[in-house]
């Protein structure tokens, strides 16, 4: 190790990232944004993204009957134990399934809120996002 | 704001009365507004409302987000506040729309060891906004 600048850069980089508080967490390597009037998947630079703003549908049963609704989806989000990538979305009805454009987003582990109960309006949820997304 | 517009979410902020706020439903679009008030109960606990005018938000636009805007160096960039929860649109000259904040929610979704935060744009230009931000509030010379 004999150049100064190098060794700098690499303890530089082996410093924690510092969040700004307890609620938002810095993501480097993605951009990650709030879109105006998106209603359908985009895809940039070959990847496909999803952004807050989206409309979403919400697809549940009733008495055994298919319903859906139509909501839009808030703001990314991340679970601090694993990593794991999300977005906040409406909850108001017992359901997993959550398209956007037809495609099915994610859905396999929906968390609400604790204390939140949907009769008494919409309560919100972590939405896991497929890792295609 | 046209179709497709992105802007960056630099961090989580927060409102006070009379402080201007901005909301997204993809059914209504973009609508922006003043809280008139905080902390109140309107369906659920702890709501902020703000009149948004002679335009209001429906049913579609539950869940978009809330946000205040600022513009730095011809750039808009955004600090999340919360979710649209409610509405209501009796006056037509004041219509209302109540959120609530995304410190609750993410005070809700902590379960123990598992906690959630709100992801933001990316660390070095939330940093350089910040500091662009603090800039901008620090009086002018006399």
């Amino acid at each position: 190790m004999n150049n100064p600048l190098k060794l700098i850069f690499i303890i530089f980089n082996l410093l924690p990232s510092v969040a700004p508080n307890n609620y938002s967490q810095p993501l480097p390597e993605t951009e990650l944004q709030m879109a105006q009037n998106v209603s359908q998947i985009v895809e940039r630079d070959g990847a496909i993204a999803l952004v807050g703003g989206t409309r979403v549908t919400e697809v549940f049963s009733v008495k055994g009957e298919p319903q859906q609704k139509e909501l839009t989806l808030s703001f990314p989000a991340v679970r601090k134990l694993d990593g794991k990538k999300g977005f906040l979305v409406p909850f108001s009805f017992n359901s997993e399934n959550y398209l956007v454009d037809g495609t099915k987003i994610g859905g396999n582990y929906v968390l609400t809120p604790a204390g939140f109960f949907a009769s008494e309006g919409i309560a919100y949820a972590f939405l896991d996002i497929y890792p295609e997304f | 704001m046209g179709e497709h517009d992105l802007i960056p979410i630099t961090g989580l902020g927060s409102a006070t009365l009379g402080t201007k706020v901005c909301a997204f439903g993809v059914e209504s679009g973009y609508l922006c507004g003043n809280v008139v008030e905080i902390n109140i109960h309107a369906g659920f606990d702890g709501l902020s409302k703000v009149d948004l005018g002679n335009h209001g938000f429906v049913a579609d636009d539950l869940g978009g987000p809330i946000y205040t805007e600022s513009n730095i160096a011809d750039r808009n960039i955004t600090q999340a506040l919360g979710y649209v929860t409610s509405f209501d649109n009796t006056d037509p000259n004041h219509q209302f729309v109540y959120y609530t904040p995304l410190e609750k929610v993410f005070d809700g979704l902590s379960i123990e060891d598992c906690n959630y935060a709100l992801l933001t744009y990316n660390e070095t230009n939330a940093q350089e906004y910040d500091q662009l931000i603090a800039q901008m509030e620090i009086p002018p010379k006399k």
